[in-house]
Formats: structure tokens, C-alpha cells, sequence
């Protein structure tokens, strides 16, 4: 006797098999949704860890520059008048006259000025700026032209220089004793020196090449022709102003 | 959707808040004084085209005339004229900040030595991102005083490890060098830095106007908290901004030492 095969049975075996076959897709088939779901969730921990980050921080913000005082300085327009005219006296008291000197150490520039008017630009040389150290007791120089105002306070034709301890110290060499031979030089500062104090000098220098650069050690060197100039035309107390 | 499309964007924010690290300058950051490239070899110095390539020099200047004086009705610059006789007794430079001028000048005994034209001037005050707080105004006329100069940055130290005794030049082996190192760069100073003064605030001094578009401003806060989990907590002290040339801003950073001051005008020359 043949047994009969149940009349649902095909319709269930094809309603099966396709689920069975679909199954394996499917699951390849999450996988970018779940990298973008990672992807979204990192971005949202970023964004808040940003958030709290930029909270914590704070931040500037840009508001005008007064335009008025800010001070309580009265309404008194004579008062303001007096204080004005004895300040300008003093300011007026306290300006150069005749000759002066103006030394860019950023540009390398030195300008002679009379009464105002712009007698001579020269390139010159001014301090490097460097920081030497002895090694026997740690003292130390800083070769920076000083800033500010200055006098000539004296001025020499054919000078010598009298070397300190750092010129021999920066060639690696222990300084010779004091009064030595050796500690004098009657070739690098040139044909004139005009000296300003503290061993600041304007002079001369075996190094023409080197003009317009910050070499020196502090000094301000020039070329020949605007060292005589400088040297004949400024004289013995001029002021120099070093920026 | 839309909080997705949120949460990209502060994504994106924070990864342009990373990304803009080290190239922004923006401003309002203190930024520590780089050492950089060379200005010029030693060779190509002293060449007649660099003189002709500088700008002309800032023309003689007297800050007050001998000659009759108009009336100063104004309070403000009156008061300003006696801070600078104040200032001029003594040999030491001080700047000159004009604000109805737009410019800073280099002064020493009330002789104009440089000017530098302000092509901005503006006061950032620190908040945090979404809140604001009292913005005070700085005080004016008033002369301020440097703290900490940017200009007295980091220096090229020569330091013999020892010292061989002393020979004369002749005897010598080898030539002696030529004064000063011909070979090494000399440092540029940056274009964009802060001067921390003693009154509690500070000049940034800027080559282009401050950025505080909200992208930016958000940008630096992140930077600022990234800093701070750090341990690093940058000065959050209100600034006046100087915004001047590139060029201008490297001729001046030498010049602000400790103890400079700053002489800030108020009111119009009469």
C-alpha cells in the first residue's frame, strides 16, 4: 500500500525553503548597518566629549575700544588747559636739541638729525643679541645694543680697544692677565670711536661686510666714510637714542 | 534624522576644532615665542639693493611742538600730555598708543623714533562659549606697564665646555673666526604674540583682524579645555588686540622688554 503523501505537505516545503535560503543575506546584510550605527554613536560621544571640552574651555569674544576716556578726569576746560601747557613745557624740556642720534637695531640703521631735519642715514652693524657663558664661573654677557637714551661722552681718534675677558672667552680661551699686551687692539674699532658709556661705542669695523646684520657684541659698528661722517658732525654730549 | 545630522556637525566641529591645532593663530590664543627661520645670510648684507628695498624712514617728529601750542580743551588729552611729561623725565623708551590716530609710536623724551600704523584695535574679554559677563573697559589715559616682554625671548647661549690657555693670535693654528658666527640663522621674531601687563591685561599683537566667527570661537574653546585636562591653563586675562603689518609687528617685538611702558591716549590731538 502506497502512503500517500499529505496534500498540504508541498505547499508548506516551498513556504520553508525560501526562508531558509534568504537567511544567510540577511545577516551579511546588517553589518553596514551596524558600522553605521558605530560610526553615528562615535561621532555622538565626540560631539559631547567636544561639547563638554568647549564648555570648559570658553572662548574670546571681540568688543570696541573706547573711544572716551574711561578715567574721571573733570569737565573744567581751563583746568584741562593749564595741565596741558605745563605739560607740554616739560615734555619741550625734556627733547633734544641741535644734533642728534637714532639707532634702529631692528633694521640696522643709525640717522644723524639737526633740528629736526634728517642729516645722514647709514647701514651699521648692532648686537647679536647672544648669551655667553664662562664656564669657569658661570658669569655671563648678553651682547644686546642698549635700549633708550645715551650721550657721547667721549671721542676718540685712532682707538684702541681695551679687550675684556669675553672676547677671549667666546674664542675658547682663557683671558690673559689684566695690563697684558694682549688685552689691546689698535685695529678693530677703526679710524674713530665716539663712546657712549658702560663700553658701548660707535666705531668702526674690519668686518664691512657684516653691515646690517645684528654680529656685534652690544657696539655699533659703521662703515668708514659714515663713521668720519658721524665722528666730524656729532658732538661731545649729543644724545643717541637706541630702539 | 535631524539629531543624527546635529550630532555630524559637532563631529565635524570637533575634528576641524583638532584639525586647526597648530595652523590658526588665532588671536586671542597665547602663543609662546617661536624661534624661526633666517632673516638673511651673511653674504648677501651690506648690498646697496637692501637699502633701497626699506621703507623709507619715519619722518623727524617732535610729540609736542615748541611752537605755540593750540588750546586743549579736551580733558582727556590734557591728562595725556602730563602722563608723557611723566614718562619723558626719564631716558627709558615707552610707546605711544594713539587710538584716534591709529598708531603706535616708539618714544623716548617725547621724541617720536618710530611709528607703526594700528590697522585694528579691539578688546576681547574671555566668557565662556554660550554665556557673556561683564565686559570692563580698560582705563584711559593711562600708562601701562610690561610684565613679561616677548622680547626677552629665548637666546642663543655659547657656552665653552672649557677654556684652553690663552695663545696669541700668531700663534694660533688655525685663523681666528670672524666676530660674531657668519654661519648660523638669525631668529625671526613671530607675528602674532601677547605682552601680559602688570595691570592684569594684556596687548596681543596680531597680523590680521581676530577670528570669532562661532566655528572659530568654538574651535578655540575646544583647544582651550583640551589644554586644560592637561593641566595647562592659559591666561584667560582681557587683551587689547593691535592688529598691524606682519612686518611691523617683527620690528616691535624686541622693543616690548619688562618694565616698558605703554602710554594709551585718550581724546583727539587739538
Amino acid at each position: 500500500m502506497a502512503i500517500q503523501e499529505p496534500r498540504s505537505a508541498r505547499p508548506y516545503q516551498s513556504y520553508v525553503s525560501p526562508q531558509v535560503y534568504v537567511a544567510p543575506a540577511s545577516a551579511w546584510s546588517r553589518w553596514p548597518r551596524r558600522l553605521l550605527v558605530g560610526l553615528v554613536g562615535l561621532a555622538a560621544l565626540a560631539a559631547a566629549a567636544s561639547l563638554l571640552l568647549a564648555l570648559v574651555g570658553g572662548a574670546y569674544r571681540v568688543s570696541a575700544f573706547p573711544a572716551a576716556p574711561t578715567a574721571d578726569l573733570g569737565r573744567d576746560a581751563a583746568q584741562a588747559q593749564r595741565l596741558a601747557d605745563r605739560a607740554r613745557n616739560r615734555i619741550a624740556a625734556a627733547q633734544p636739541r641741535g644734533t642728534w642720534v637714532v639707532v634702529d637695531t631692528y633694521r640696522n640703521r643709525l640717522r644723524v638729525y639737526r633740528d629736526g631735519g634728517l642729516l645722514r642715514e647709514a647701514l651699521c652693524s648692532t648686537g647679536s643679541g647672544i648669551v655667553l657663558r664662562d664656564p669657569r664661573d658661570g658669569r655671563q654677557w648678553v651682547f644686546d645694543s642698549p635700549a633708550g637714551e645715551r650721550r657721547v661722552q667721549r671721542k676718540v681718534k685712532d682707538p684702541i680697544w681695551a679687550k675684556p675677558d669675553w672676547a677671549f672667552i667666546e674664542e675658547g680661551y682663557q683671558p690673559p692677565p689684566a695690563g697684558s699686551r694682549d688685552r689691546y687692539d689698535d685695529f678693530s674699532l677703526g679710524k674713530y670711536g665716539l663712546y657712549m658709556g658702560d663700553g658701548y661705542i660707535i666705531h668702526g669695523t674690519i668686518f664691512q661686510t657684516l653691515l646690517g646684520q645684528r654680529v656685534t657684541h652690544g657696539c655699533i659698528r659703521l662703515g668708514d666714510d659714515d663713521l668720519e661722517f658721524v665722528y666730524r658732525e656729532v658732538p661731545l654730549g649729543a644724545r643717541v637714542y637706541l630702539y | 534624522m535631524r539629531a543624527s545630522t546635529s550630532i555630524s556637525l559637532a563631529a565635524v566641529l570637533l575634528l576641524a576644532a583638532i584639525g586647526a591645532g597648530g595652523q590658526e593663530a588665532p588671536a586671542v590664543e597665547p602663543i609662546s615665542p617661536p624661534i624661526e627661520a633666517p632673516i638673511l645670510k651673511p653674504e648677501s648684507a651690506g648690498r646697496l639693493e637692501i637699502r633701497i628695498e626699506e621703507p623709507p624712514p619715519a619722518p623727524p617728529r617732535r610729540a609736542a611742538p615748541r611752537a605755540p601750542a593750540p588750546p586743549v580743551s579736551d580733558p582727556g588729552r590734557a591728562r595725556t600730555l602730563d602722563l608723557e611729561a611723566g614718562l619723558a623725565k626719564s631716558p627709558a623708551l615707552y610707546f605711544f598708543l594713539d587710538p584716534a590716530a591709529s598708531v603706535l609710536e616708539v618714544r623716548s623724551r617725547g621724541l617720536v623714533l618710530d611709528r607703526v600704523p594700528v590697522l585694528g584695535l579691539h578688546v576681547l574679554h574671555h566668557h565662556s562659549l554660550f554665556g557673556s559677563g561683564p565686559t570692563p573697559a580698560p582705563e584711559l589715559p593711562a600708562v601701562w606697564k610690561v610684565k613679561d616682554g616677548p622680547g626677552d625671548y629665548a637666546r642663543e647661549v655659547i657656552a665653552p665646555d672649557a677654556l684652553r690657555p690663552y695663545e696669541p693670535e700668531e700663534k694660533r693654528d688655525a685663523a681666528p673666526e670672524a666676530d660674531g658666527d657668519q654661519d648660523k640663522p638669525i631668529p625671526t621674531p613671530p607675528t602674532v604674540y601677547q605682552v601680559p601687563l602688570t595691570n592684569g591685561w594684556a596687548l596681543a599683537i596680531l597680523d590680521r583682524e581676530p577670528r570669532t566667527s562661532f566655528p572659530r570661537r568654538y574651535a578655540q574653546a575646544v583647544r582651550a579645555g583640551w589644554r586644560g585636562v592637561f593641566g595647562q591653563h592659559p591666561s584667560r586675562s582681557p587683551l587689547v588686540a593691535l592688529v598691524v603689518s606682519a612686518d611691523d609687528a617683527r620690528r616691535i617685538h624686541h622693543i616690548f622688554r619688562s618694565d616698558i611702558a605703554v602710554l594709551v591716549a585718550s581724546g583727539s590731538e587739538p
